[in-house]
């Protein structure tokens, strides 16, 4: 699915593709670089190991990204220019984690000039602890449908 | 990256109020500053490798750095809900510029509990995204 969206291959209920990522320390030092945030939690293990959390932690927002990959994944460009994301960060996701990256569509509501896809979001970790829960919408504008 | 404006100094936490603005930043989304981040994202999709599109997700990083260089944040300072809009294209090349201000600001126990509300524009000044940051802060500050 790419520039356009079809409504027909939408369906409530429906689960998008699951994404699994593993996390890294270098994907995490790479991720600092590219967000220039070097909050030393993130990079420095001798800091984060005398914290409670014991140890170095992926950035929230590199997490979310995966969330982001796999919508646009599945929705293509109107996730760029509609997409929307309203999340809670419920554990931190670490070094050596596999995570799994879930959606599934909630709610489809049809509008005057575009059509609203609910999703919940579900990322957990290989221990099924969540790491982040929410809901995505992505608003699809008649002209961008099939 | 191409950062065009000086980072300002750090507020603290007692010294933001609601409705406090911050100093907006702005960056350019060159090729490199893109590349980066596709590479540490490890974000294969068509639709940025050859459309020349960059992820909504890399100006929101952007966002939160400029965000970042602007509080002090203590140690102990949890990232706890983010919300975003993604409201326009945007291509590698753009100029955006992020604000932000304080929308909440309430002290529970021994928790400061903080949101920022986070807008970002292209140099054509078109809204492309929006969004809104929930900290919790301990509060020894």
């Amino acid at each position: 699915m790419n520039a356009a969206a079809n409504l027909n291959s939408f369906e409530v209920g429906q689960s998008l593709p699951e994404m699994k990522k593993q996390i890294t320390q270098e994907e995490i030092n790479l991720y600092a670089k590219a967000s220039k945030d070097f909050n030393p939690i993130h990079i420095d293990e001798k800091f984060a190991r005398n914290t409670p959390l014991g140890g170095t932690v992926a950035h929230g927002m590199l997490v979310l990204a995966y969330v982001s990959q796999m919508m646009a994944k599945y929705f293509g460009r109107v996730w760029l220019i509609g997409g929307g994301l309203n999340v809670r960060f419920k554990a931190p996701a670490r070094p050596g984690d596999v995570l799994s990256i879930q959606g599934k569509i909630l709610k489809i509501q049809k509008e005057a000039d575009q059509i609203s896809i609910r999703c919940d979001i579900l990322c957990s970790n290989q221990k099924k602890e969540i790491v982040i829960s929410g809901e995505a919408i992505v608003r699809i504008k008649n002209e961008n449908l099939n | 990256m191409g950062v065009k404006m000086p980072e300002p100094a750090k507020v603290e936490y007692h010294q933001l109020y609601l409705g406090f603005e911050f100093p907006p930043q702005s960056y350019t989304l060159d090729i490199s500053t893109v590349s980066a981040y596709l590479e540490a994202t490890k974000e294969t999709n068509d639709i940025y490798q050859s459309d020349g599109l960059v992820p909504p997700m890399a100006a929101t990083a952007l966002a939160m750095a400029s965000l970042g260089a602007a509080i002090s944040m203590p140690p102990g300072t949890i990232h706890v809900s983010q919300e975003l809009e993604f409201l326009n294209l945007i291509k590698i090349g753009d100029t955006i510029t992020c604000f932000s201000k304080i929308s909440r600001k309430q002290d529970r126990g021994s928790l400061h509990l903080m949101n920022t509300d986070i807008e970002v524009i292209n140099q054509h000044r078109e809204k492309i995204l929006t969004g809104k940051v929930g900290f919790i802060l301990p509060a020894t500050v």
